[in-house]
């Protein structure tokens, strides 16, 4: 077989490798032979790097000559909730500049938790012939100015994606710059942002291009202004509205209406900010064809959300405010027999006293009504070791299943015993699950569960949860797969990390904050293995200024073949050889 | 699924639940003690063996994994006692005081801060109606006008949108079926609502009964709802 594999002509594996799409295909392909590699890497035209500090771009670069389309992370999952520090890192501009002199045929760059600055953006503006696409997902550091050179220079954009990134919006006049002459948009999502713009040159952007599938709008959009958006793109799949909030006035709402009836290919549905319930009914119509309904944003009473969600029979994906209730998702339980992925957000989460009849009841009933639920992220307050067993025996298909009782340490409300059982019966009958959270009151003996049973997982999350380094250990040792692990305020130390070094090698990062992690065990780690960055952040001043049995604010480890960074701020402190040199 | 792994890395054998080490290294000595002692002399050796980081990107075997773990596990954790974890873990916990989140401790619940932003955040342009933020009893949104209800002996606060309604007896109809289910045992379907009161929170903060005043100077004033059974 591999004889007759390489008697092929280099054109024609070429060609074979060319239909195959998946990164760890590809990854495995390139690990049969010496000629394999040679052939894979020259035709490589997508990349993904899940760790921006993972690789230098030079090392890319030497290796993949010819790439096409890049995906990109940079901070850590936790900077979503305000956990790694301002200035901490990830910051994308070397990778353009390198890119801009290796790649100018470069098409696509997808950026996630990245610092992008204006001159960057300009950068990428005026370096690729060919680019069409830009996401910046959760991205910081640039303003609308960097939009307008994007918008001005990049005449064959198809997508402009700014998932909630952190924009400096200086004005709305950036959407202008797309120049008279330009039609190619796909797809614009500009939610985020939070200026007004012309409202003349967006209608204008939407009617002339013709094949415009989704297009998420901001805030400042009044709803007056949707109808007229809407019947110049009747081609629709994909719509974020902005504000929903006028007065509720019956030529507006049958203008809507009648707007959004005309659009026959809507899948999906968001925005809704501020939404008068009563401009709902409005939506109706196009409700049988939805597949994807993000209402996460609205507040929206549970009746008014039951008469919708019983509009759509195909919802396969909802995003929705804890005002649900149990009674809503009883009626998304029976009207939505094809969801996949449910969200439930808390309205109120820093108030102690419940302010919505949301409990454990609701997942139940959808574990129980929707046989193709495979995603769940739940808040809640109250939770039950019968329930989630009762979840998990109803729905072995999770794939991911995160689980957010509000109050830290929060037993089992019935028996007040902790939540053990409950989250081992989770992992144990969904053998596919990929991604889990956990929260409650748990002991060592959840994660002896996880670590006996989680063999598919790759992304975990822990907070207050645990009880001594057995726990940490545990999971370590056992989850086969483990790609992620981020814990906070768990009290795991250096003897279960120390214990399971050689785990982090093939992992792709660690994240431990408010843990027990001693400074010299951190320098330990640093110090041994080469192949590993052990990052320590602490806000309080070099830690050698401490006892090195004191425990580090924070430690993010992660793997990389690019050495330790250079672009660390005065907080971070990376362990390696010079520490080792400190200490003999 | 990353370019750099399993290409360049070939990943040292993991399996440490097999070679979980029952010898008790730990026994009657500090832990400290093990961690100083393996430290020291590897930190020398690692200082002459380090290689660079291109050998170690080509080199396809991983002989670091020889030398690890950097600790065995002994089979006891925290042989210094649970309490001292405990404490660590009180004392490094980030408590943080953010403007009209009260004390809390940062990052929890993990909520995105963009979705916080967006969330609480609201927009005055274009509306007709603003948010009050410093009326925590009351949250008018646009339209929609939210005001808490509390029933007596019952846990658990409701909100309810005060703005469809346009009579007490709607108000009334619409609390009656959202506390249906708390309805006190025995009570007969058609005589519900004659067995509580309904009080309500004015700007004053002064607690009157609902239906004393006219409807529109009600929705004008009242704050929050409260459902008391009557005659105790």
């Amino acid at each position: 077989m591999l004889k007759m594999a390489n008697s092929f002509p280099e054109e024609v594996l070429e060609h074979v490798f060319s239909f195959i799409q998946s990164d760890s295909d590809r990854n495995s392909i390139s690990m049969v032979c010496k000629s394999w590699y040679e052939i894979e890497r020259w035709c490589r035209r997508r990349i993904f790097i899940g760790n921006c500090y993972a690789v230098s771009p030079r090392m890319m670069i030497r290796r993949f000559p010819d790439i096409r389309s890049i995906e990109l992370k940079g901070k850590p999952h936790f900077a979503d909730f305000n956990l790694v520090p301002e200035g901490w890192g990830g910051y994308v501009h070397p990778w353009i500049a390198a890119m801009a002199d290796a790649y100018p045929w470069l098409e696509e760059i997808k950026l996630k938790r990245m610092v992008v600055t204006d001159e960057t953006l300009e950068l990428i503006a005026k370096s690729f012939k060919n680019f069409n696409l830009l996401v910046l997902s959760s991205c910081e550091g640039f303003s609308t100015d960097g939009l307008a050179a994007i918008a001005a220079n990049c005449r064959n954009l198809r997508e402009l994606d700014l998932h909630e990134s952190d924009v400096e919006d200086l004005s709305g006049h950036w959407l202008s710059h797309f120049p008279d002459t330009y039609t190619s948009l796909v797809s614009l999502n500009i939610a985020c942002l939070g200026s007004e713009f012309s409202f003349s040159s967006l209608e204008r952007l939407v009617g002339r291009c013709p094949n415009l599938k989704s297009l998420r709008l901001n805030r400042a959009v009044p709803l007056d202004r949707l109808a007229n958006l809407l019947h110049r793109a009747p081609q629709l799949v994909e719509l974020g509205t902005g504000a929903c909030s006028a007065e509720l006035r019956p030529d507006l709402f049958s203008n809507l209406a009648g707007s959004l009836s005309g659009c026959k290919e809507l899948k999906s549905l968001s925005g809704f900010w501020d939404v008068v319930p009563a401009y709902l009914p409005a939506i109706y119509s196009i409700c049988s064809g939805l597949t994807s309904l993000n209402l996460s944003y609205a507040i929206i009473p549970s009746p008014d959300l039951i008469k919708l969600v019983s509009q759509c029979p195909n919802l396969q994906r909802l995003w929705v405010l804890d005002y649900i209730e149990d009674v809503g998702l009883d009626a998304l339980a029976v009207s939505c027999k094809d969801l996949r992925e449910l969200r439930v957000f808390p309205s109120d989460p820093f108030v102690v006293e419940p302010n919505v009849s949301l409990t454990e009841q609701g997942l139940i009933s959808v574990s129980e009504g929707c046989p193709k639920l495979q995603s769940v992220l739940y808040f809640c307050r109250q939770m039950s070791n019968d329930a989630l067993i009762t979840i998990a025996r109803n729905q072995p298909n999770f794939t991911c299943f995160r689980l957010c009782i509000i109050e830290p340490r929060t037993p089992d409300y019935i028996t007040l015993e902790p939540l053990d059982v409950g989250f081992g019966a989770i992992v144990e009958h969904c053998k596919d699950l990929r991604r889990l959270s956990v929260s409650g009151l748990l002991t060592d003996r959840a994660f002896e569960y996880i670590g006996t049973h989680g063999k598919k997982l790759e992304m975990l999350s822990l907070a207050f949860a645990g009880d001594s380094d057995l726990g940490l250990h545990y999971v370590l040792s056992g989850c086969e797969n483990l790609r992620k692990l981020e814990i906070r305020d768990c009290p795991f130390g250096d003897k279960a990390l120390l214990a399971n070094a050689a785990k982090l090698e093939t992992m792709r990062s660690l994240w431990m904050s408010s843990c027990s992690v001693s400074y010299g065990a951190c320098k330990l780690l640093g110090q041994k293995l080469p192949r590993l960055n052990v990052e320590v952040i602490d806000e309080r001043g070099h830690p050698e200024s401490r006892p090195e049995s004191c425990p580090v604010e924070k430690l993010y480890i992660y793997r990389s073949v690019a050495g330790p960074r250079f672009d660390m701020p005065g907080f971070v402190w990376t362990m390696d050889e010079d520490s080792a040199v400190r200490v003999t | 699924m990353e370019l750099q792994l399993g290409l360049s890395l070939a990943l040292p054998v993991h399996n440490p639940v097999k070679g979980f080490d029952m010898r008790n290294h730990g026994d009657g000595v500090e832990k400290k003690e093990i961690l100083v002692g393996l430290g020291l002399e590897n930190i020398k050796n690692q200082v002459r063996n380090k290689r660079s980081f291109d050998v170690a990107f080509d080199e396809s075997a991983g002989n670091e994994s020889k030398m690890l773990p950097l600790l065995l596990w002994s089979g006891q954790p925290n042989e210094e006692g649970d309490e001292k974890g405990q404490k660590r873990r009180d004392s490094v916990s980030v408590i943080t005081k953010n403007e009209g989140e009260g004390n809390h401790v940062v990052g929890w619940p993990p909520i995105k801060s963009w979705r916080k932003k967006m969330l609480h955040q609201h927009h005055g342009v274009g509306h007709d109606h603003h948010h009050h933020p410093h009326h925590q009893n009351q949250i008018l949104v646009a339209n929609s006008m939210l005001v808490k209800v509390k029933m007596e002996g019952v846990g658990i606060v409701r909100k309810i949108d005060i703005r469809p309604h346009h009579s007490y007896q709607s108000l009334k109809d619409t609390l009656i079926t959202m506390f249906s289910k708390w309805k006190r045992s025995g009570s007969k379907e058609g005589g519900a609502g004659a067995e509580y009161i309904l009080a309500y929170q004015d700007k004053q903060g002064d607690w009157l009964l609902v239906a004393d005043v006219p409807w529109q100077s009600f929705i004008k004033s009242v704050q929050r709802l409260q459902i008391l059974r009557n005659g105790g």
